[in-house]
């Protein structure tokens, strides 16, 4: 019974502390210079389901920095940390929620993991709660690895890595290796990251032409899923395998575990409104 | 409150942007002096610690890197397609992915996409009749956003293994250059390459194994080529110099000034034989290559607020001092509880700096004195390089 009060108690102070925290929420891009992710990126409808977690759910910001560049430059973690800190400050935000998607949960790891590298990562690290990182790229794809193969596509790559794209030099598997050794923390053998860096897993693509769900910002082709299956476990999104997204931080859960009819969610689904998803992150912010 | 009170001292302060400066001489000979790099670097001292997880299982020998190859790759022209190049299949139903390559400046020569109905296969010279289980055309392929200029076959498995010609029947550009990738997926063929460790200080060599496997074991007999890439993305051929475990490599030295964070990639172009099959794999890994800008002496002295460590500064710059801090528990015995750092701008010279801890977390963390700490590296961040590092 003793334990059962302290519990109550225990639970009450939180909710209590929670409610007395200002609470903000970011959504960060992954790869890809943005200028209007709100629309480009996440889309309305995400965006403002997910908001209405918050307290106050006008306290959000969407951040639209250059994640083609590598993660430390200063118009990916650079800009990131600018937005970040005027939102702070202009909302005077005491609890924030960091929602990343794929390799944008690399940028806020470079934050996270290097305090001392720029005097505004501190504050930023100090007002974190935590981060919701969807699909995050933390060890890298074999994608990346193909496409730069004999140098051939460093002027040209579809969207989903960007063009051109340091980033997509960043994400080769053996590069991320080296990163996350030296210059990242979370992943398996480093110290832990200071705040808490839960990913969602995405672990399947379902594109069959008679499921209609497949279609929730999903591919239309098999064929091309098939080719690029080729270089990833059978566990992935279409783009990251599965141990990639689970490699740094801690699994919050994976897709199918929580979605609406247990459908996988592909790396384009993981950041839109697709089988609920908008509304378990709701739920957890 | 992981925050120390140095921090908050500088919060809202934003980079500045240094001015070039060459300095004439280094103050130790293995050291070396370097131009300030031109990109915006930190110039204030931040001080951070965090609590760290008291179930850490610190990987403390150096990180190597292991990967497994089951495919190849390789550049042809236009022309060579026309008039039909050597493959080498050793999985059935293997992928070939074929991707016209940009010119320097960045035009693809005359649509050089292939269209895959016009890719045939020989064997000898005989012409195989429907040989592809699937193909997969420019505009399928674009909707993955993965490989643009880009088509593919599957091998139909009844073409089984062996060597085959592949010709592209449809007129092409003589000199549009493509990529021709061999993805053998589920081979037991592979090629197995490491290193022991993924950073490196200049004028060290490099070490790595390379193994052809099968699932039966190792296949003897192969025949490695391997190249660098250096960050600039040029390559430089290497010879690989046999060693009791593997090989070792010179690492070219660039004239150029390096972007920093970029790395070195070491390529391996391997095959063998292996009961009359000819198996060809290429594979990489990744690697940092410092520039020895600074060190630090082997004796730091801990305090109860901090732990003092003697710098040598040979090129200025922005360098960080971090370090696993141990308290001692209630059965004597040391264990980690946080992990602090201490970043300073500092010119050329002898400096004595301070890794500060942070009294919060050590108050809360329940360990006593002595402290001490461990895993203490030093890192210059204005070329983001891995200088040192004291178990």
């Amino acid at each position: 019974m003793k334990k059962v009060l302290i519990g109550l108690v225990t639970a009450y102070l939180a909710i209590t502390s929670s409610a007395q925290a200002n609470q903000g929420l970011a959504f960060i891009h992954g790869t890809g210079k943005q200028t209007d992710a709100y629309n480009d990126y996440w889309t309305g409808s995400f965006v403002n389901s997910v908001r209405q977690g918050l307290t106050d759910s006008s306290k959000y910001t969407v951040i639209n920095c250059d994640f083609d560049q590598f993660m430390w430059d200063s118009q990916a973690a650079g800009c990131l940390a600018e937005q970040l800190t005027s939102f702070i400050n202009n909302q005077n935000i005491t609890q924030l929620t960091l929602l990343t998607h794929s390799n944008g949960g690399n940028v806020v790891r470079w934050i996270l993991s290097n305090p001392t590298y720029d005097s505004r990562f501190p504050n930023i690290i100090n007002k974190t709660g935590k981060v919701i990182a969807l699909a995050p790229s933390s060890l890298g794809t074999p994608l990346a690895d193909t496409v730069k193969q004999g140098n051939v596509f460093e002027t040209s790559l579809g969207w989903l890595l960007g063009y051109d794209s340091d980033a997509v030099t960043q994400q080769q598997v053996s590069w991320m290796a080296y990163y996350n050794q030296n210059w990242l923390l979370g992943t398996s053998g480093r110290p832990n990251l200071p705040k808490e860096f839960k990913a969602v897993v995405g672990s399947d693509v379902d594109s069959a032409f008679w499921d209609g769900d497949s279609y929730c910002a999903g591919y239309q082709y098999q064929v091309a899923l098939e080719t690029t299956q080729n270089w990833l476990d059978s566990c992935s999104d279409g783009f990251l395998n599965c141990s990639s997204q689970s490699g740094a931080g801690s699994v919050w859960f994976t897709d199918k575990q929580r979605t609406r009819g247990s459908e996988p969610l592909s790396h384009q689904q993981s950041r839109r409104d697709c089988f609920n998803l908008d509304t378990i992150i709701r739920n957890d912010i | 409150m992981q925050l120390s009170k140095f921090s908050q001292l500088v919060l809202g302060a934003l980079p500045l942007l240094v001015a070039t400066s060459v300095h004439a001489k280094s103050l130790d000979k293995d050291l070396i002096s370097l131009n300030v790099p031109f990109q915006a670097v930190e110039q204030h001292t931040v001080h951070f610690s965090q609590a760290i997880s008291p179930n850490l299982q610190l990987a403390t020998d150096k990180q190597g890197y292991e990967t497994q190859s089951d495919e190849y790759w390789f550049e042809v022209t236009g022309k060579e397609l026309n008039e039909g190049i050597a493959l080498d299949i050793s999985q059935p139903g293997a992928l070939i992915r074929l991707s016209g390559k940009n010119s320097p400046d960045d035009i693809l020569l005359n649509d050089g996409t292939i269209d895959p109905m016009d890719i045939e296969l020989y064997q000898g010279k005989n012409k195989l009749s429907s040989p592809f289980k699937q193909t997969v055309s420019q505009q399928q392929l674009a909707t993955a956003n993965i490989f643009p200029n880009s088509s593919a076959v599957k091998l139909d498995k009844a073409m089984g293994k062996g060597q085959f010609q592949l010709r592209v029947k449809s007129k092409l550009s003589s000199n549009q250059r493509y990529i021709i990738n061999v993805k053998e997926k589920n081979s037991p063929h592979k090629l197995q390459l490491s290193t022991e460790r993924m950073s490196y200080i200049s004028g060290e060599q490099v070490h790595l194994e390379a193994k052809f496997k099968h699932s039966d074991g190792l296949i003897p007999g192969a025949r490695h080529q391997a190249f660098i890439k250096m960050p600039s993305g040029e390559k430089h051929p290497v010879i690989l110099a046999e060693t009791d475990s593997g090989y070792r490599v010179n690492v070219p030295e660039s004239m150029e000034e390096q972007r920093p964070g970029l790395l070195y990639e070491l390529h391996l172009e391997s095959q063998v034989s292996d009961k009359g099959l000819h198996i060809r794999r290429n594979a990489k890994f990744a690697f940092a290559l410092a520039q020895p800008t600074a060190k630090m002496a082997q004796e730091i002295s801990v305090n109860p607020d901090n732990a003092k460590v003697s710098l040598t500064i040979a090129s200025e710059g922005r360098y960080e001092i971090s370090g696993l801090v141990y308290g001692t528990n209630k059965e004597g015995k040391s264990q980690p509880f946080m992990l602090s750092r201490s970043a300073y701008y500092l010119p050329a010279g002898d400096h004595q700096v301070a890794l500060e801890f942070d009294k919060s977390i050590m108050a809360s963390a329940g360990l006593a004195a002595p402290y001490k700490v461990k895993n203490i590296r030093l890192m210059d961040q204005s070329r983001m390089a891995l200088l040192q590092e004291i178990k």
